[in-house]
Order: structure tokens, then C-alpha cells, then sequence
């Protein structure tokens, strides 16, 4: 019998040290939590993102895994999916999401540029910190290029506002934002029916300007020279269209050239926001 | 007694269980998961297999890393990802005992650079192989061989590594490839240069002489049509045709060389799918008739008929598409922006309407110069153009 104990006991020892134990089926919740992290953990996050799912069914209760399930989908630039997928973890109330979760959710609608449901579910949630409420609202202004707004909000609330953790960067563009000088398009295309160019020299198109100036003031001599030596005759006609085509096409692309300068500046300030956010 | 006896007895049974049955858990485990891995691979799920075969290797001791390594690199081989297929096969090469085996996945290495069209650095690491004593494999590299250097445009090399690579005994074959290849020359011509200087005494000689009348016409037309009206019609024509003139004859230039290369490239492709060189190697026939094969890409242009639905907007959709079939296949590679110019002023007419369209069409051929920089646009590298969509 203590010879039986004494092998019995080896047997278990052989088994215990044997790192491949019965644990290792490769499906289940602790390899695939393995494989996920690592997979997390290199940036692969599409996969990473497949191995949480697994991960959430084995252990439904697992809340950190559905947080890196969220990220993973988040990460991967799957922002639908990661919505679809925390709508689908909290079926009651969306709202009610607990801080880090809340977090996920903000970002994800912040990069959807949902900026009315953001509002409504910044003022709802009461897990996020007034601190992070405010300052994710902050931001979306911000993003949303609203910078006279930002500034009201951020003068009124200021204390708490200073506990936000990229309220620093935030500030630096707002106050960038309200200085930056925006081009007026019904200015610029008045300029550019008076010269042709000069409206795209204001819009910072210089290239475009002298190109313009250039071609369409050949086509008018061309118009002009044409109309001396043979006057109203086909050659004239169709120099002149092309003239006055080009002409009301510049107006036309001037008034366009200074609501694109103005798109770029505003997509500049809301990308770098929505950087700032995000990667808080 | 009986008692002592029937412990005795467990002891065996318990070893096997505790000892032996987890290795045998975890194997059965790997190899579900290859199993499935390869039941998506033969159906073409390469994306999904690939999870599968990494997920495997990540749990893999050393005896199963050959298998997933190798499963890896086919996977990726056959979404065409040459660069991360190269990777895993050397880490094949590495896990495998086997010389043979070492081989098998130094040629698929080879076959790598070769479909990504590097037959330089595929003859380089051919030569780098000296050590092959197998017939199989000795037949094997001067098949390659010969490949990368009809690839290069070397066909006299090529006929010699490609001769060897055919058993002694098979004299037909022999015959047949020395017949193929005493016509190679004719994979030289057209001559790009030449089809550029008779482009040069007249405009369209070249097309002609590269085998493309419907261009040849199409540029004699135009380039005469336009000097004709420069010439002919009152002097101030004269000034006005010049870049016109310009820019349609350098253009035709550029256009008879590129039906010359690409005459010569359709060529190629028959010559090589007619060889008959690929049964030595029959399992890599498949990829290897693939090399050298022209995709034909033609954009449809109907939808935009399709969508006029008024006589104004047809007739102006009809015009740019005259002007693109006609005019600008003539011109040099001038437009600056993606989609190119005419295809702007097609959708801007159909979706902001007649006027406001041609306006806007009319805008973006003055901003349409060669001055268009990074700055102002996104680059495409691929297609060396500025995005700049309606």
C-alpha cells in the first residue's frame, strides 16, 4: 500500500510538473485569454479582437475582457462594430455604461462625429467624472470647430476643466482656432471678377492664380486682337466663349477655393483634436 | 494479496493517464485547429485560415512549428503576400531536419521574388545555391534559371538553362524548345526606339509600325488636322495651335512606344504559356504558367451615358467622351489630378447640372498644371497623381 502511495504520488508530481496539463486545451478561456493579450499586446488587433470574442463567451462575466474586446474592435478602426458589439454587452441602458466602458463609448462617438448624442449621454452618464464630462465636451466643441462656444464653456468652467488630462492640449488649439483668419468666399470671388487670379492669390492658391491670370487673360487678347482684325466673325465667337467660359469658372472656383482653404483649416484642428481625445 | 495485486495494476493505467494523456490533449488540440485551418485553406478562406495556422504556431512546441510555419507561408503565398511568405518559408527552412524539405522551401522562396517580378534577385539567390547534388533539384534550378532569365529579356541564357532542365533522352521536346527558341528574336520586335523615330518623320508611322492602325489614324488626323489649322487658317491660329501641336505629336511619340513595349509584353506571354516546360515540375505548374502574364484593364465609360437623362447632358457626356476616346488618348500624360479632368467635368455635369457642372469642369482644368503640389492635394504614389475627387 506505501509502495501504491509513494508511486501515486510520483504519478501527480509527473503530472503537475508536466506544463502541458489537462489546462491545455488550446480553446479554452485561459489559452484563448493568452493567445488574446499577445495578440493585443503586438497591435493585431483584428485578431486580438476574434480571441476576446471567444474569450467573453467562455466567461460572460469577465468585464475586462469585454473592455479589450471593445478596444480591439476600436483599435482595428472598426468603430460600428465596436458600438454594435458595447450596445450589445448592455442591452438595458446604453447610458449607464461604468467608467471605462462610458470612456469607449465617447471616443466612439466622438470619431462618428455624433456630437448631439455625445452631449446627451455626457450630461446622463453618472460614472464618468465631471471632470472627464466636461472635458470630453470641451473637446467635442473643439472638434466641431465652434471656437467662440469653447471659449465661453471653458472660461465658466475652468476648475474643473484643469483636472482634465489633455485640457492643456486642447486649450492650445482652441486658442489657435479663434486666432486662425478664415478666408471669405464671396470676397474672394469678387476679387476674381475684377482680375482674374487675384481671388485665388487670397485663398493662398498662388499657383492657381498665376495659371488663371495667365490663361484667361491670353484667351481675352486673343478675343480682343481677333475682333479688331475681323469683328464679330466665327474665330471671335469662339475665342470669346472660351474666354467667358474660363472667366465665370474662375469666379465660380475662386468662391470654391476659399471654402475648401477654410474646410482644410477646420479638418486640420478637428483631425488633431480627435487625436488628443482619442488617445486620452 | 489480491488487493496489493490491484494497486500494482493502476499504477500503469495512472502513468499513462497523468503522464501521457495531457501531451496527447494538447496535440489532439493543434491538431484540430490545423485541421480546421486547412479545411478553410482548400476552400479558398485564406484570411480565416491564416488566424487558424498563427493561433496553432502560437501554441506549437518545436514537432508541430515546421507544420504551422509552412502552413503560414502557403497561406500567404496565395494572398499574393510575397514579402511575409518569404519570411515563414525560411523559418520552414529553419525548422525542418530534412535537406530535401530545406530546398523545397529555398525554390518556394525563389518562386516568391519571382511572382513579385524581382527575377534579378531570384537568379541572385538561385547562384547563391551551389551546393545541390539531387537530380530533381539540379533540374529544378535550371528551370528557374531559365525563367528568370527569359524573364529578363536574356533569351539566349535562357534557352540554355531551360535545355538542361529537360531530360537528354527527350529529344522531341528538345527539338520543339530549340525551334521556339531560334524565333526569339521576334520577342524583340517591335523595337520601341524604332517605332519612336518613325513617329518622329510622321506622325502615326510609328503605331503603325507597332501593329495599332486604329491609333496610327487617330494621331495622323490630329496632328495633321492641327497643323493644317495652324498653316492654313488666319495667323493668329498660328500661335494658338503651337502647344496644341506640341503636345499631340510628343504625345503620339510616347503613345507608339508604349503600343511597342506592350505589343512586345503580349509576346512574351504567348511565347512562355506555349512553352512546354512545366510537367518536370508539375506541382509548381500552377503558379509558375502564371508569370508573365499581361492583366487587360479597360475602364467602362457607359454608365455615364446611362445616367444622362436629358438631350443637354447626353450630348455633353457624348462630347467628353469623343474627346477622351480621341482627343486625350493622343495627348501626353498631362493631367495632373485623379480622376483625370474629362471624367470630372462628366460627373460634375451629372450631379450639379448643366451649368454649374461645366463651370466647375472648366475650373478644374485651370487648376490642372504641372505647378499642383503635395501641399495643395493628396499624392497617390501608385498613380503618381493628385486625389482631387468632385
Amino acid at each position: 500500500m506505501t509502495l501504491f502511495r509513494i508511486l501515486l504520488r510520483i504519478c501527480i508530481l509527473l503530472a503537475l510538473c508536466n506544463s502541458n496539463g489537462f489546462s491545455q486545451d488550446l480553446l479554452n478561456y485561459a489559452n484563448s485569454l493568452k493567445y488574446a493579450t499577445f495578440l493585443f499586446e503586438t497591435k493585431q488587433y483584428q485578431g486580438s479582437a476574434i480571441e476576446f470574442e471567444r474569450v467573453v463567451f467562455l466567461a460572460p462575466n469577465d468585464t475586462s475582457a469585454k473592455l479589450q474586446l471593445i478596444k480591439s474592435y476600436r483599435y482595428s478602426g472598426n468603430y460600428t462594430k465596436a458600438k454594435n458589439r458595447l450596445e450589445n454587452i448592455f442591452p438595458e441602458n446604453i447610458n449607464s455604461l461604468p467608467t471605462d466602458f462610458a470612456k469607449e463609448y465617447v471616443k466612439i462617438l466622438l470619431h462618428d462625429y455624433q456630437y448631439d448624442n455625445l452631449t446627451y449621454f455626457l450630461k446622463v452618464n453618472q460614472y464618468l467624472s465631471f471632470s472627464d464630462a466636461i472635458g470630453y465636451q470641451y473637446g467635442s466643441l473643439i472638434m466641431q470647430n465652434k471656437w467662440h462656444e469653447a471659449k465661453i464653456f471653458k472660461d465658466k468652467n475652468i476648475n474643473k476643466l484643469s483636472q482634465f488630462n489633455v485640457f492643456a492640449s486642447l486649450k492650445e488649439i482652441e486658442k489657435k482656432g479663434l486666432n486662425d483668419k478664415y478666408k471669405n468666399p464671396l470676397l474672394a470671388s469678387g476679387m476674381s471678377a475684377l482680375i482674374p487670379g487675384t481671388g485665388k492669390l487670397y485663398t493662398n492658391q498662388w499657383k492657381d492664380a498665376i495659371y488663371t491670370f495667365l490663361f484667361i487673360s491670353a484667351a481675352s487678347y486673343i478675343t480682343y486682337k481677333s475682333y479688331e482684325n475681323n469683328g464679330f466673325s466665327n474665330n471671335t465667337i469662339i475665342f470669346g466663349s472660351i474666354a467667358v467660359s474660363f472667366y465665370l469658372a474662375n469666379i465660380y472656383g475662386t468662391h470654391k477655393s476659399a471654402k475648401r482653404y477654410n474646410q482644410r483649416i477646420n479638418h486640420n484642428y478637428t483631425h488633431k483634436a480627435e487625436e488628443i481625445l482619442l488617445n486620452n | 494479496m489480491k488487493k496489493y495485486c490491484c494497486n500494482y495494476l493502476k499504477f500503469p493505467f495512472l502513468l499513462i493517464c497523468f503522464v501521457f494523456f495531457p501531451n496527447q490533449t494538447k496535440s489532439n488540440s493543434i491538431d484540430n485547429i490545423i485541421a480546421f485551418g486547412d479545411s478553410l485553406f482548400n476552400n479558398g478562406n485564406y484570411i480565416p485560415a491564416l488566424h487558424e495556422y498563427k493561433r496553432a504556431n502560437f501554441f506549437a512546441d518545436s514537432s508541430y512549428k515546421l507544420g504551422t510555419v509552412s502552413r503560414i507561408a502557403n497561406t500567404y503565398f496565395s494572398l499574393a503576400d510575397y514579402k511575409n511568405a518569404r519570411i515563414y518559408y525560411d523559418s520552414s527552412s529553419h525548422y525542418s531536419g530534412d535537406e530535401n524539405i530545406k530546398l523545397d522551401y529555398y525554390f518556394q522562396k525563389i518562386v516568391c521574388y519571382m511572382s513579385e517580378g524581382d527575377y534579378a534577385t531570384a537568379l541572385l539567390r538561385l547562384e547563391q545555391k551551389p551546393n545541390i547534388t539531387s537530380e530533381f533539384y539540379i533540374t529544378k534550378k535550371n528551370l528557374y534559371n531559365g525563367i528568370c532569365y527569359f524573364g529578363l529579356g536574356q533569351y539566349d541564357s535562357a534557352y540554355l538553362h531551360l535545355k538542361k532542365s529537360i531530360p537528354e533522352n527527350d529529344t522531341s521536346k528538345l527539338i520543339r524548345l530549340k525551334e521556339q527558341f531560334e524565333e526569339h528574336k521576334k520577342l524583340n520586335r517591335p523595337n520601341e526606339n524604332i517605332a519612336i523615330m518613325l513617329s518622329i518623320v510622321l506622325p502615326g508611322a510609328g503605331q503603325i509600325y507597332a501593329g495599332d492602325v486604329k491609333n496610327s489614324l487617330n494621331s495622323m488626323l490630329l496632328v495633321g488636322g492641327i497643323l493644317y489649322v495652324g498653316v492654313f487658317a488666319p495667323s493668329i491660329s498660328y500661335y494658338l495651335t503651337l502647344p496644341f501641336f506640341y503636345r499631340y505629336y510628343i504625345g503620339g511619340l510616347s503613345h507608339a512606344k508604349q503600343i511597342a513595349i506592350d505589343k512586345k509584353l503580349r509576346k512574351k506571354q504567348d511565347f512562355y504559356l506555349n512553352l512546354d516546360l512545366f510537367d518536370q515540375a508539375s506541382s509548381d505548374s500552377l503558379y509558375l504558367k502564371k508569370f508573365f502574364s499581361i492583366s487587360e484593364h479597360k475602364t467602362n465609360y457607359s454608365k455615364y451615358l446611362e445616367e444622362s437623362n436629358t438631350e443637354l447632358k447626353l450630348l455633353l457626356t457624348l462630347s467628353f467622351l469623343f474627346y477622351k476616346e480621341f482627343i486625350s488618348s493622343q495627348d501626353v500624360n498631362a493631367c495632373v489630378f485623379q480622376p483625370s479632368c474629362s471624367i470630372y467635368m462628366m460627373e460634375a455635369v451629372e450631379k450639379k447640372g448643366v451649368f454649374v457642372g461645366f463651370l466647375d469642369g472648366i475650373d478644374r482644368l485651370l487648376r490642372c498644371h504641372s505647378l499642383v503640389s503635395k501641399k495643395d492635394y493628396l499624392y497617390n504614389s501608385k498613380t503618381e497623381s493628385y486625389y482631387d475627387p468632385l
